[in-house]
């Protein structure tokens, strides 16, 4: 065979689709000027496009990593233990560690020492740690409660009412439990929601759809459609999130909703367990693979996971495409 | 592109429902045909022409390319969706692992015996590498052959012969062409000469270009000179990341919606000078992103396992539950005095703990309850496992009569379980760890008389 032209010319035309539809814009924490005291705040969601399909459209606000802590003892693997072994127990010196020690600029607080099976702390006492972590670092503050249905709508509304104007975000509110008190206690104190469903899509559209007629305004719901581990039915939440978000840029108002994936969940999974302290890939990936299939906000046990997921976000929103 | 259904399929089937191809009719055969799941050879009664209509008609929008001969074959591609929720991934990605032609003899056949004897187990299968790639470290055409005659001895493995140096793939086809290794990679700069290197050993060829315009001119090319096998590379020439990304998400797009030139698998490598944890962070966003086959430069059996794992889940296909038969399983050599342990039938959930139960050496029955594949967590947030079902387990499986104690293990997840279970049963319930890895422990505690 003789080749002896050069390679013909071809047009290429990328292969772009535009969507009607746009994923609300939240924010999370509220600045002194904006009526609190954080040191910065930020604004998630805005997609226009599937993630960094940067030749459809440009990511409007990079996706945002935050830290997770709890507040009653709890059983961590020992890479996590290592790094934080001094302070777990205590939900103020572990912010703060989070926050002094490896960068964090968003911390999440799980209320864990609620839950009447455990400590079965009252909303006031949880409001009181919640007043204190506030105190003790500036960044904005997402707020869960212990997964207890019945518990979790009070202990949320209280703490929502003592973090008045901090834009904080609760966490969460699902069809089983009273989410309309989630709902109003935030609107009423300007927080944010993060409403939760159990890898089903209606569900997660029914919920959102709820917490919506309540006068919970679009610009202050998140949905968490579960994060499971890699190795664990990682590609069930992969796929979910696939589907909400091309659902919300199709138009469907009820999921236009910025993606929050508890990534801290990859540690459920026994593979992670058995990692080098400081190489925790499991949860890492399970973080790639939550980003990569739409998440807004994505939240981290171990600081390497953060550090290497904020790398690559900001690797993927380089502006030199 | 329009998706082919049966119906289009069997205006060009013979319509005579004469069932030789196993099928009774043939709106079924074309319906296997459109799942993938018949071949058209079955149909004994297509002219010529019918049967290249059908199989342009069936034919994926990415194509379906092999690397390898005889039965040492690798397949890649074939590939009919962006998404795997739109239907399936049906190919998996192939994970080949680097050497370079610089090592000393002794370390070459280490790495090679090293990549050969990798293996996982995933959700009760054993798995392994795919394929060897030969990295020509320099330009000397003799260390290159050296290494592909040592790698054609120490493994059976296809074979990727990397070089941009059409002398020193020459060279290495000289060796080994006949097991059809992948040639990597013709560019806009080498492309006469690999694809005739490629044509004359019939290999598949890897076509590499950062240019989208570029690398479907090439394709163009190279379909033009007579060759069909080829697969794209829109990575490695990409000045960042997000460019590769973008890359790759516009070649499967455009492939989906119709685009001939872009559709082949895509083969994407990791960076060189990252540590191994990077690199396998950086191999898990390319197999996020439709990569069809994946080059990694380290063996890390941490960062493999893991990067296995996400393949495994990625390819799992979404219309089939994984679930395993509910029942009562036996380990080691459980006799009336051996703990009863339970768990549910989601395939995951039950290959984790019967692997943790076996690493803890413990003679046990396992009560599989049928939670309709979900695993222990979810089971019980969707309400798919109560007391009452796992008292229906136990008289199926006339527990009662196997073991002489009455003591059921749950697990720690389902505490909030256990009174309900015993009214329910009759027995004891303990609540086990949350973790079946702390089975063993947890076992050798209980006093089973």
């Amino acid at each position: 065979v003789v080749m002896n032209e050069e390679p013909p010319p071809v047009g290429f035309e990328p292969p772009s689709d535009s969507y009607p539809g746009a994923i609300a814009q939240v924010k999370i924490g509220a600045t002194k000027s904006e009526g609190g005291t954080r040191k910065k705040r930020f604004i998630i969601g805005g997609a226009r496009a599937p993630p960094f399909y940067e030749f459809e459209h440009p990511t409007v606000n990079s996706p945002v990593v935050a830290s997770v802590i709890f507040d009653s003892p709890i059983s961590l693997p020992r890479s996590v233990r290592n790094l934080f072994g001094d302070v777990v127990g205590d939900p103020v010196d572990w912010a703060k560690k989070w926050v002094k020690e490896f960068g964090s600029e968003l911390v999440m607080v799980n209320l864990t020492s609620t839950d009447p099976e455990k400590e079965g702390r009252s909303p006031a006492e949880a409001a009181k740690t919640v007043e204190d972590i506030l105190e003790a670092v500036d960044v904005p503050l997402i707020i869960g409660g212990s997964r207890n249905k019945d518990k979790d709508p009070f202990v949320l509304e209280k703490v929502a009412e003592v973090s008045e104007g901090e834009c904080c975000v609760l966490s969460a509110a699902s069809l089983e439990m009273d989410y309309k008190r989630v709902a109003k206690a935030a609107q009423a104190y300007g927080h944010s929601v993060i409403s939760y469903s159990d890898l089903d899509f209606v569900m997660q559209k029914t919920i959102n759809r709820y917490l919506l007629d309540t006068g919970l305004s679009k610009e202050r719901l998140i949905m968490d459609p579960t994060t499971a581990a890699l190795g664990y039915g990682l590609e069930y939440s992969l796929s979910i999130m696939e589907r909400l978000r091309l659902a919300g840029l199709k138009g469907d108002a009820d999921l236009q909703a910025p993606i929050a994936a508890m990534v801290f969940n990859a540690w459920a999974a026994p593979g992670a367990w058995e990692e080098k302290p400081d190489e925790p890939l499991w949860e890492t990936i399970t973080g790639v693979t939550s980003l990569l299939a739409g998440a807004d906000l994505l939240i981290v046990l171990h600081p390497r996971t953060a550090e290497q997921l904020n790398s690559l976000i900001q690797k993927l929103t380089s502006k030199e495409v | 592109m329009k998706k082919i259904g049966a119906f289009d399929i069997y205006k060009y089937l013979p319509q005579l429902n004469c069932g030789d191809c196993g099928e009774e009719t043939c709106i079924a055969f074309a319906v296997k045909l459109v799942s993938r799941e018949g071949t058209l050879s079955a149909c004994l009664h297509l002219k010529d022409e019918q049967i290249a209509k059908l199989r342009e008609m069936i034919t994926p929008p990415v194509r379906e390319i092999t690397i390898g001969a005889g039965d040492v074959v690798i397949t890649i591609g074939g590939e009919e969706v962006l998404y795997r929720h739109d239907l399936t991934f049906f190919n998996p990605t192939k994970i080949a692992v680097e050497i370079p032609d610089a090592l000393p003899e002794e370390k070459l056949i280490e790495r090679i015996q090293a990549i050969e004897d990798f293996q996982v187990e995933i959700m009760g299968k054993k798995i392994g590498l795919d394929l060897i790639a030969v990295r020509s470290a320099g330009q000397n055409s003799g260390a290159f052959a050296k290494a592909i005659h040592i790698l054609a001895e120490q493994s059976r493995k296809p074979i990727i012969l990397r070089s941009e140096d059409p002398q020193l793939i020459e060279a290495g086809l000289e060796l080994v062409g006949e097991k059809k290794p992948l040639v990597y990679a013709a560019t806009a700069e080498n492309w006469e000469k690999m694809t005739e290197l490629a044509l004359r050993y019939g290999c598949p060829l890897a076509l590499s270009s950062a240019d989208l315009m570029e690398l479907k001119s090439l394709v163009k090319a190279s379909l033009r000179a007579g060759l069909k096998d080829l697969v794209l590379n829109p990575v490695t020439a990409a000045k960042t990341l997000a460019h590769a990304l973008n890359n790759l998400a516009m070649v499967r797009k455009a492939a989906i919606k119709g685009d001939r030139e872009l559709g082949f698998p895509v083969v994407t490598e990791t960076q060189y000078g990252l540590t191994s944890f990077e690199e396998g962070i950086l191999a898990s966003v390319l197999m996020n992103r439709w990569a069809s086959l994946l080059i990694m430069h380290s063996l890390n059996p941490a960062a493999l396992t893991a990067l296995l794992t996400l393949r495994q889940n990625i390819y799992t296909d979404p219309r089939v539950t994984p679930k395993v038969d509910p029942g009562l399983y036996q380990f080691g050599r459980p006799n009336k005095k051996s703990p009863v342990l339970m768990t549910t039938n989601y395939a995951l959930t039950y290959y984790i703990v019967t692997k943790d139960i076996r690493e803890a050496a413990i003679d046990c029955h396992l009560l599989v309850v049928d939670t309709e594949g979900l695993s222990v967590e979810n089971a019980l947030a969707a309400k798919r496992i109560d007391g009452g079902k796992i008292a229906k387990a136990i008289a199926e499986q006339s527990l009662g009569e196997k073991v002489e104690h009455r003591k059921l293990v749950i697990p720690g997840l389902l505490a909030r379980l256990k009174g309900e279970t015993e009214d329910a049963t009759g027995w004891e319930i303990l609540v086990g760890p949350i973790y079946s890895k702390d089975i063993g422990t947890y076992i050798r505690r209980i006093d089973y008389g």
